[in-house]
C-alpha cells in the first residue's frame, strides 16, 4: 500500500514554469520534485511541484521573490 | 562542391548542433507530457531555449517566446492572428511571399495592403511610412534584410515610427537572425520572426516568434497541451496558446546548441567576415562587362547576399551551368519575392543569387569569379 502524508503542492499555468521552479529549489538544495497534479486539484498544468510541509512559509516568501508564476499553494494529504 | 546558397539553408552544420539533436532523438520523451527523466529532460531544454533566444534577441519575456516550424509559419500565426476585416496593413515590395501570401489572404477578407517602394538599388524610402499612414492603419511588417538583394532596412527608425503611432511592428528576420544583431527593445521590434535552419545554423523545422508587448492575437491551431485538459478552446496561456501538438524539442535541441555556437564566435565577427566575402566578390565582378548586379553595395551593412545576371541569359540556365560545370551552387529565378523582380523588371529572366555564411572562403569566391568569367568568354 502506498503511504499518505500531508505535503504541499505549488500548481501551475504551464510547464516552463515547473522547470523554473524545480531548477530553482535544486540550486538551493531544498527537496521537491515534480509531481503529477493530484486530481483533488485543478490548475492549468497538468504537472505541480511537491515540497515538505516544513517549507510553507519559506515557500510563499521566496516564490514572489524569485518571480517565480504559479497558480496557488495547497496543503493536501497525497 | 561550393555551397553559395546559404540565404535558402545553410549546410555543414555545426558539429555541436548535430551532437545536440543526435542527443535529444535518443534521449528525449515528449515536453510536457509526463514525469518521467525524458520528458523532463526535453521540457527542460524547450525551457533553456525559449530563455537563450529571449536573450539572444532581447526580449522582455521568455514567456513570449512561441515555437513554430520556420519563419513561414510564424509569419502566418503573426499576420493571420492579428488583422481583421477593416484594418490596414504596411508592407514592403522586398517581402517574400510568406508574407505577401497571407497578406493577400487577408486582403480577400477586407483588408487592405499598401506597399512601401523600392528605388533603383532596392531601398525604401521611410518617409513614405508618414505617407501610407491611415486612421485605420494596424501593422508594419517588413523583412529585416531582403532575400533577393540582400539590402538590410533600418528596423529601428520603422520601429520607432510603429511605436510613435501606436502600430504593432512584425519583423521577418528570416535572413538576419543569427547573421545581424537584433536587439528587440531597442529597435520596437513587437514581433520578430525567426528561422533556424538558416543563418542560426540550426535544423530545419524550427523557428518561432517573439511577441515583446501585449497584443491580441488569436491562434491558428488548436490542439493538445498538457494544460488545461477539460477547456473546451486552446487556453489563452503563453506560449501554449500558439503551440498547440507536440513540440519539435529534437529541433529545438539544435537550436539550443546553435545559439551557443553563435555566442561562441561572435555575431560581430560572423557579420564582419561574411561583409568581407560579399564586399571580396562583389570588387571582383563589378568591373566585369556583362554582369548586372541588383541591390545597394554602397552600404556595406548588409546581408552576404549578392544576386547577379549574366547578359540576356536566363538565371536559371546560368545557375544550372554553374553546378553542372563547376560543382558551384547557387539560386535563379524567382526566390518567392515577385514584388521585388517586377520592381528590377527581372520576372522572366530572374536572377542569380550569390549567398554566403561563416562557411564560405576567398578560395570558393575566386573559383566563382573565373566560372562567371569563363562564361561570358
Amino acid at each position: 500500500m502506498i503511504e499518505s502524508k500531508k505535503v504541499l503542492v505549488i500548481t501551475f499555468s504551464m510547464s516552463d514554469d515547473v522547470i523554473s521552479m524545480d531548477r530553482f529549489y535544486k540550486s538551493q538544495n531544498i527537496d521537491g520534485k515534480v509531481i503529477h497534479i493530484p486530481s483533488s486539484l485543478t490548475a492549468g498544468c497538468g504537472r505541480a511541484y511537491q515540497v515538505d510541509i516544513k517549507y510553507k512559509d519559506y515557500m510563499k516568501k521566496i516564490l514572489k521573490e524569485n518571480g517565480i508564476f504559479f497558480e496557488g499553494i495547497y496543503e493536501i494529504k497525497i | 562542391m561550393i555551397y553559395f546558397d546559404n540565404a535558402a539553408t545553410t549546410i555543414n552544420k555545426p558539429k555541436e548542433v548535430i551532437e545536440a539533436v543526435s542527443y535529444a532523438m535518443m534521449n528525449f520523451g515528449n515536453a510536457n507530457r509526463g514525469l518521467y527523466e525524458q520528458s523532463l529532460k526535453s521540457s527542460n531544454v524547450i525551457y533553456d531555449t525559449r530563455i537563450k533566444l529571449s536573450k539572444f534577441f532581447n526580449s522582455k519575456d521568455y514567456r513570449k517566446v512561441v515555437f513554430t516550424s520556420n519563419s513561414t509559419e510564424a509569419l502566418n500565426v503573426a499576420i493571420k492572428g492579428i488583422l481583421k476585416k477593416g484594418d490596414h496593413v504596411i508592407t514592403t515590395e522586398l517581402e517574400h511571399n510568406s508574407v505577401l501570401r497571407p497578406l493577400y489572404e487577408k486582403e480577400t477578407e477586407g483588408v487592405e495592403i499598401s506597399y512601401l517602394k523600392i528605388d533603383e538599388y532596392g531601398n525604401i524610402n521611410y518617409d513614405d511610412l508618414k505617407k501610407l499612414l491611415k486612421d485605420n492603419t494596424k501593422l508594419v511588417v517588413t523583412t529585416h534584410g531582403s532575400n533577393v538583394l540582400g539590402n538590410l532596412l533600418n528596423v529601428k527608425e520603422i520601429g520607432n515610427f510603429c511605436k510613435n503611432n501606436n502600430l504593432i511592428y512584425i519583423v521577418d528576420a528570416s535572413q538576419t537572425a543569427g547573421e545581424v544583431e537584433i536587439d528587440m527593445i531597442d529597435m520596437n521590434i513587437d514581433i520578430l520572426c525567426f528561422t533556424g535552419h538558416k543563418s542560426l545554423f540550426g535544423p530545419q523545422g524550427t523557428g518561432g516568434l517573439i511577441l515583446n508587448r501585449e497584443i491580441d492575437i488569436k491562434n491558428m491551431k488548436s490542439g493538445g497541451t498538457g494544460i488545461k485538459t477539460f477547456d473546451k478552446f486552446q487556453p489563452k496561456v503563453f506560449p501554449t496558446y500558439l503551440e498547440a501538438g507536440t513540440l519539435n524539442s529534437h529541433g529545438i535541441c539544435g537550436i539550443n546548441a546553435s545559439i551557443d555556437y553563435i555566442n561562441k564566435i561572435g555575431i560581430k565577427k560572423i557579420k564582419e567576415k561574411n561583409e568581407m566575402l560579399t564586399k571580396y566578390f562583389y570588387d571582383k565582378i563589378r568591373e566585369i562587362e556583362g554582369i548586372k548586379i541588383y541591390g545597394d553595395f554602397i552600404n556595406l551593412n548588409r546581408c552576404p547576399i549578392v544576386s547577379i545576371n549574366l547578359l540576356g541569359y536566363d538565371s536559371a540556365k546560368i545557375s544550372d551551368y554553374l553546378y553542372e560545370k563547376y560543382e558551384i551552387a547557387t539560386r535563379p529565378q524567382g526566390h518567392c519575392a515577385p514584388l521585388v523582380h517586377k520592381s528590377f523588371k527581372t520576372e522572366k529572366q530572374g536572377m542569380v543569387r550569390f549567398s554566403f555564411s561563416y562557411n564560405n572562403n576567398t578560395y570558393e569566391i575566386d573559383t566563382a569569379v573565373n566560372a562567371l568569367k569563363n562564361i561570358l568568354n
